[in-house]
């Protein structure tokens, strides 16, 4: 049980690295990017305290939640923003950032009450996590089959605007 | 934590339940905002580009219109004026075959020689106009006094000009440009005011150079400017608005402070400061 913690808490902060660094690399405005590497650094400090806990680190990927839901609506401010962007959904970057606050949003509160829940009801409620994955993983699919140069592949070749 | 503390144990499944809704239901409504959000102002953004483009169509059809007409003066003048001048030339000089008197022929010749010389002058107007020498060689300056100083010699107004700071030409093609724009908003003077002066400054201020011109007659203002763009009138004007665009330069027609004189504002923005907005 121990192991599966660790390897979960080692998942978690692999996967905030990730994730910060593709915000990072998303933001345009050069005043953004220090937040999320502040974001980082303050979630390490925590992951790494809470790394070799027994109970299972919701703490942690709360954290990590309430730090990419702004992070999320940043980036699609930005998009708004950005004339470069004939139409956002037909930018690569859209989807994955919505797959990210549509995953994150979704989990907050189960995580924020995991712990609280009973042992034997929790397999039940994970199903909400499990849910959510799938939906996340589904719109990074829409995102990879997307054509690189913004063009609307088949999956948004309908969404016109005076339509 | 502070939530997870105040919650009831009981209660817990329902508050998961409905934050969960909740937060999905936020999420949803904000990327369906800024979707639709992002919808409007492309809509916008085309409603302005064709307004834009009907805009441009207008000025182009003017600028045709014009070119048009000028072609058909040009025709005109070589038809009207030049054909028989020279028809008749040719029959002075055919007389000299049939002719053989010696005083009849050097009269026939004389004939023909001045008739030539009209023709000629007759075809130095026409060339003068479309591209005026004082323009070509001297610069704007001089055949804008040029121009006034014709105005004024005909007596019917007194016209002026001032250059204060023409220190270096422009380029021979926006020298053009500007001096056809003074000349069609001169001759709209001429035509429309019943001015009985007109006088033109010219200075420069920063990266931007200005050339106003007052008169007292009837005129007009921004409004009515805008409004005759924007309708199938008023050729010139629009022949005046395109020109202008060429050099990326305005122009404001107002009412002077004292509500006596009508002043028509060209503001141009400097040839270097020029060349860096068209590669921009």
């Amino acid at each position: 049980m121990m192991h599966l913690q660790i390897i979960f808490a080692s998942y978690i902060i692999v996967q905030f690295s990730l994730f910060s660094l593709f915000f990072y690399l998303s933001l345009k405005e050069k005043k953004f990017k220090y937040i999320p590497i502040a974001g980082a650094l303050v979630f390490y400090v925590i992951a790494i305290r809470n790394f070799a806990n027994a109970e299972f680190d919701s703490f942690s990927i709360c954290l990590a939640s309430i730090f990419f839901i702004p992070y999320c609506i940043l980036l699609l401010y930005e998009q708004m923003r950005d004339s470069n962007i004939a139409f956002v959904y037909n930018n690569k970057k859209f989807w994955i950032i919505v797959a990210f606050f549509l995953y994150f949003s979704g989990t907050l509160f189960l995580y924020i009450y995991i712990n609280t829940l009973p042992e034997q009801q929790r397999s039940s409620y994970w199903q909400i996590n499990n849910f959510f994955e799938i939906l996340k993983n589904i719109l990074f699919c829409v995102a990879f089959i997307m054509k690189k140069n913004g063009q609307p592949s088949y999956l948004t070749d309908n969404l016109d605007p005076d339509t | 934590m502070i939530i997870l503390e105040i919650t009831n144990p009981g209660n817990v499944s329902l508050v998961l339940f409905f934050g969960t809704i909740g937060m999905l239901a936020l999420t949803i409504g904000l990327i369906v905002f800024i979707i639709f959000h992002q919808r409007k102002v492309i809509r916008y953004q085309v409603k302005l580009q064709r307004m834009e483009q009907d805009q441009q169509k207008l000025l182009l059809n003017a600028s045709i219109r014009l070119q048009e007409e000028e072609r058909q003066r040009i025709a005109a003048d070589l038809h009207d004026d030049a054909g028989p001048l020279l028809a008749t030339a040719r029959l002075y000089l055919n007389e000299n075959l049939v002719n053989l008197d010696k005083s009849t022929q050097l009269q026939s010749i004389y004939n023909a020689k001045q008739i030539i010389d009209d023709t000629i002058q007759l075809i130095r107007n026409i060339s003068h106009s479309l591209m005026p020498p004082t323009l070509k060689n001297f610069g704007l300056e001089s055949a804008v006094n040029d121009l006034f100083q014709k105005i004024s010699g005909s007596g019917s107004m007194n016209a002026s000009s001032r250059f204060h700071d023409y220190k270096e030409r422009l380029q021979a093609e926006n020298e053009l440009i500007i001096f056809r724009v003074i000349q069609e908003l001169v001759n709209n003077i001429l035509k429309h005011s019943n001015a009985s002066f007109i006088h033109l400054t010219q200075n420069t201020s920063g990266n931007k150079f200005f050339i106003r011109l007052h008169h007292d007659g009837r005129g007009i203002t921004q409004n009515d400017f805008n409004k005759l763009n924007k309708s199938n009138v008023g050729l010139g004007l629009k022949n005046i608005q395109s020109r202008l665009k060429v050099l990326h330069g305005k122009i404001f027609f107002e009412k002077d402070m004292s509500q006596t004189y009508y002043k028509v504002t060209i503001e141009l923005i400097k040839e270097e400061d020029n060349k860096l907005a068209e590669q921009e």
